[in-house]
């Protein structure tokens, strides 16, 4: 590749690796040869014919998209010849193109617009040809225009390549040719992803974003850059924007891709439903106020409880979806302001076995690898994941990575361990299904298989592992039957684990934080210990956007900024120097604990962006848990379930209006800019003033001023690395929440494309239209349950009980079913059981029955929901009296 | 009359169009040939006008220039040859096809020397388009068979069943 050759284009002298086409040697020398049909980085088509050129020695004209460069071609790209045979192509081309350009959303931004323009066609010769076909508005989120469509096939390859999906097609020929779906279904019927990769590489206006439509033209568009909000693969997003409205998201290169939530969710910021103003609770009702009233009352009712009930009465709670500078206020606002380390934030949820098993293990996070470095892998494990919905970005790495030529092979081996066959699970060489729940054994097979037949690092184990001997010796003597337990063939887990070691090989292991607890994650750091892969071995598939960056800024009971332990001594001088006040030395309640501990040893909790009555398991007691709190905060966009239970309600701001960082899965650490003036306050100026008016002034003038405290504490990989690594010995515990006759299936809760976290940015999203509240069944399950897709059912767990639809799902094994994350009223099924070491709720798959819904029953929520509102009501009128 | 078989260079470059192997996935064939076609139609209504003889050949030269598979450079060989011979001259200046092919510059007549009055052409013509009355002896108000040229759609079915070779084409 790195050989270097010469040619000539229209006189000039440009040298170009080999393998490079004609067309892209000549942009590197800033020539633009007109294209509509090529597009870097798809494969060529050559139906466009405008790329053609002329080339000395070569009788007809040449495509220069699809042709190679070779030594000494002297290649023409604006003789008369090529100039009439473009100009033909073009006018043949609106010939059958409608000139509908001013109401076109591409227009400004139409390829074909621009080489009309510059070959300066005014008037077409040819006979028109227009074919009017009616719009595509099947669906909410693209738009469809067959008229306007030149079927040059981007779409039809980019979906091929980058999904596999392929969900648009060449139809009919001729002048009949269109690009259309199997069987003109509508899309959300043909498997399409709704990525939006499709409407981006479209050259004219047919494919276009229906959420733009009439609502601003490219010329008016203002473009920021900022980071996606929604998961953890951390996307760049360029939104353009009016005056006061994000009109499209969009990728810096028009072959990048954005799923489809970072393509189309944006929206939710610009919901109607937005608190603009504070709301304080007057009568057991919420209701409109001043923000000088609900600061002054917050001040007052905070600093009342620390008076009468001491510091530890109080708890602080934050979503990991702020930049990491408002997480970072909040914590000293929580640990420095009101004195307590009641503080938390979804890490716990969503990824603390791992970040602090990581930690613990290696020090520092930087064994992660980055999203190229998975692409350049030669060996993918992934484990329990459904990556390419989690982490979207993962999911097209991972596909890439098949496709990318290895050493000695065509592209990456790829090992799942899902007891799903996932889309992921689709493509992979080697795929073991365990029963779910026993992952973990089945990679202590893998270490067995890994140990005893001697493929792991020997010099790397030798040099660094200080415990190996031990760590070997209980491990071979350990009885150990995979098969009986997983149901995983022996073969299969001798294979892959001689796979995973391959000596010389690149591996990453991809898993899920917020499934894996810490007797996996201890798995997962042996394996990396073994094969010595610690460096870029691993990659969490973090759920939100900036689990790492809160665990970072320290919004973790256990651990200051930049993983400072809380006991630690000199940790708390260091911050006790900087934040000017002395700080409790005993460590806080973690999350959920907090909540349970609601009006036993916690009286007041100020919540800012999370919404634990949807996201929380055991939903009932988490309900259970904030009514009885004496005073309640919520800092949030939305009126969500949290935050009609609380005291007072802070209207915050969405990530359009904020700016900060964010810490992606990778550890890059991201900027989130401002694209949108903010509708309310600022969620960090909400939390300085408060402190304000607390007595601990927080007076910052703007992020940047917290950036750069906060810089002094965080570098940006925190603390050293270790030097000698142990391998962890843990016995993993039985699951407790084995099916059994009176509940016969296991429940898993898991992320799906269309919605995210709590649900309450996406049911406000467009996007949450492609998908209804479901509960999944194997075809074998929905059989013998004498059930159809689309039946009303009851799911009940040991904990409550909801209804639900069924929905066919063919990657399920029988006895599993699944339930997206966001359902609402979802959480009422899930346990709130926490791992005694970590504090994180146990994942666990909950028991759960599954019964036909009898016509006469009321299709509302459990009735144990309704009896805990009320029981907040009277609460509410028990306080006011 | 109409030589079974042989067709003028017009409908001959149609019918290649029809057959030729286009992968039909260039803008250059995908659209071309349509136009070609559709101009090459119009001539065979008599229809055509000098002007389309330029658009020709445009598309035969950026055909030929900018197709991408044979069948495409072919079909622009073929329009070629057309536009250069004497038959297409002769369809747009005379306005006469010289193979009759052509159903637009073509008129089906009897020649009423050579009619043995049979009435067979009468009974085939599924337009009624042949008036006239079968010969009765004797009969002095006799309607000799002629064509009307309203009716007629140039079907050619008159033409085999006629004995006598009456019915022609001008």
């Amino acid at each position: 590749m790195s050989e270097l050759v010469r040619l000539q284009i229209d006189g000039q002298e440009v040298a170009v690796p080999k393998g490079v086409t004609i067309i892209e040697a000549a942009a590197r020398i800033q020539i633009d040869i007109p294209h509509l049909c090529h597009l870097n980085g798809l494969v060529p088509s050559s139906a466009c014919r405008l790329c053609l050129v002329e080339l000395e020695g070569t009788k007809d004209l040449v495509v220069s998209c699809a042709r190679g460069v070779r030594e000494g071609m002297v290649v023409w790209t604006r003789t008369e010849r090529v100039l009439a045979a473009r100009r033909f192509v073009l006018e043949l081309i609106w010939s059958a193109h409608p000139g509908d350009c001013t109401t076109c959303e591409k227009s400004g931004r139409c390829e074909l617009q621009k080489y009309t323009y510059e070959v300066g066609i005014e008037r077409n010769r040819f006979p028109l040809r227009r074919d009017e076909q009616p719009i595509d508005t099947t669906n909410p989120l693209i738009e469809r225009n067959p008229s306007l469509c030149i079927l040059c096939g981007r779409c039809v390859r980019i979906c091929r390549m980058r999904n596999g999906n392929n969900v648009f097609d060449f139809v009919s020929r001729g002048i009949t040719t269109r690009v259309t779906t199997a069987f003109e279904k509508p899309l959300q019927e043909s498997g399409c992803t709704f990525c939006g990769s499709c409407v981006s590489v479209c050259p004219v206006g047919s494919l276009v974003e229906r959420q733009r439509r009439f609502r601003g033209r490219e010329w008016e568009l203002k473009t920021t850059e900022t980071v996606c909000p929604y998961c953890g693969g951390g996307c760049k997003l360029l939104l353009d924007t009016t005056k006061d409205q994000i009109v499209r998201a969009r990728t810096e290169k028009k072959d990048d891709y954005l799923c489809v939530r970072g393509k189309f969710g944006w929206d939710y910021a610009l919901s109607k439903e937005r608190l603009k103003t504070p709301l304080i609770k007057k009568e057991g009702t919420l209701e409109e106020c001043s923000w000088d009233e609900a600061l002054s009352s917050i001040a007052k009712r905070l600093a009342k409880i620390k008076e009468t009930r001491g510091p530890e009465a109080l708890g602080g709670l934050v979503s990991a979806n702020y930049p990491s500078e408002t997480l970072y206020l909040f914590g000293k606002f929580v640990r420095a302001g009101l004195g307590t380390n009641n503080l938390d934030s979804s890490v716990r949820l969503l990824s603390w076995p791992t970040l602090s098993g990581f930690i613990q293990a290696f020090g520092r996070m930087d064994v992660v690898a980055t999203l190229s470095e998975i692409e350049a892998a030669d060996t993918l494990l992934v484990l329990d994941s459904e990556v390419a919905v989690k982490n979207p970005m993962v999911g097209v790495k991972v596909r890439k990575a098949l496709k990318t030529p290895k050493k000695g092979a065509e592209g990456a081996n790829l090992i799942t361990i899902d007891s799903r066959k996932t889309t992921v699970a689709g493509l992979s060489h080697l795929h073991l299904q365990p029963r779910p729940g026993t992952a973990t054994v089945l990679l202590d097979g893998m270490i067995k298989v890994i140990l005893s037949e001697g493929l792991y690092d020997q010099e790397f184990v030798a040099a660094n592992c200080s415990n190996f001997q031990e760590f070997s010796a209980r491990f071979l003597e350990m009885e150990l039957d995979v098969e009986a337990i997983t149901g995983v063939a022996e073969e299969a887990v001798l294979a892959a684990g001689r796979l995973y070691a391959g000596q010389g090989q690149k591996a990453v292991i991809i898993f899920s934080p917020e499934t894996s607890d810490r007797h996996m994650v201890a798995r997962i750091i042996n394996l990396l210990l073994l094969t010595g892969r610690v460096n870029g071995g691993v990659f969490p598939s973090l759920l939100h956007s900036n689990l790492w960056g809160a665990a970072e800024v320290g919004v973790v009971s256990e651990f200051y900024p930049g993983y400072r332990p809380v006991e630690a001594a000199t940790a708390r001088k260091e911050l006790e120097n900087l934040w000017g006040v002395s700080l409790p030395s005993e460590p806080g309640l973690s999350a959920i604990e907090m909540i349970q501990a609601a009006a036993e040893s916690i009286f007041g909790m100020y919540i800012l962006g999370e919404n634990p009555v949807a996201s929380f398991p055991d939903k009932a007691s988490m309900v259970r848990g904030l009514a009885a709190l004496d005073f309640l905060v919520v800092q949030d966009i939305f009126l969500t379930e949290t935050a009609q239970l609380a005291d007072v309600v802070l209207p915050g701001v969405s990530f359009a209006e904020s700016s900060g960082t964010f810490t992606n899965a990778e550890g890059r650490v991201q900027e989130l800019n401002r694209v949108l003036p903010s509708q309310t306050k600022p969620d960090w100026e909400i939390i300085a003033e408060i402190s304000t008016r607390m007595g601990y002034p927080l007076s910052y003038h703007s992020e940047r001023e917290i950036a750069a405290e906060l810089k002094t504490l965080v570098s940006e990989f925190s603390g050293p690395r270790n030097s000698a690594f142990r391998l962890v010995l843990t016995e993993a515990e039985e699951i407790s929440a084995e099916p059994d006759r009176e509940y016969p299936y296991r429940l898993m809760i898991g992320a799906t494309l269309f919605g995210f976290g709590d649900g309450s940015w996406t049911r406000r999203s467009e996007i949450s239209r492609l998908e209804t509240p479901y509960i999944g069944m194997s075809p074998q399950d929905v059989q013998s349950l004498g059930v159809v897709a689309g039946t009303r059912v009851l799911v009940s767990s040991r904990r409550g009980r909801i209804t639900t639809t069924i929905k066919v799902d063919e990657s399920l094994p029988a006895g599993l079913v699944f339930m997206p994350a966001h359902h609402p009223e979802g959480n009422s099924l899930t346990s709130a059981s926490l791992d005694p070491v970590t504090k994180s709720p146990r994942f666990e798959l909950a028991a759960a029955s599954i019964d036909r819904l009898q016509e006469s029953e009321p299709e509302s929520q459990c009735a144990g929901d309704r009896s805990l509102l009320n029981l907040n009501q009277t609460s509410g009128i028990a306080k006011w009296n | 009359m109409k030589p079974v078989g042989e067709v003028c260079a017009v409908v001959n470059t149609l019918e290649f169009l029809a057959k030729v192997k286009f992968c039909a996935r260039c803008w250059s064939c995908m659209v071309g040939s349509a136009q070609v076609s559709g101009l090459l139609r119009k001539l065979t209504r008599g229809e055509g006008v000098p002007e389309d003889f330029q658009l020709l050949g445009l598309l035969s030269f950026g055909m030929k220039e900018t197709a991408r598979c044979k069948g495409g450079k072919e079909a622009a060989g073929v329009l070629a040859d057309l536009l250069s011979s004497e038959e297409y001259v002769a369809h747009v200046e005379n306005r006469r096809c010289p193979q009759r092919s052509c159903s637009g510059l073509t008129t089906y007549r009897v020649v009423a020397e050579r009619c043995a009055m049979c009435g067979l052409c009468k009974q085939v013509c599924p337009e009624g388009a042949v008036l006239g009355e079968e010969y009765l002896p004797y009969l002095a108000d006799n309607v000799p068979y002629t064509i009307s040229a309203e009716k007629c759609t140039k079907c050619g079915l008159c033409l085999p069943v006629c004995a006598e070779n009456a019915i022609e084409l001008v």
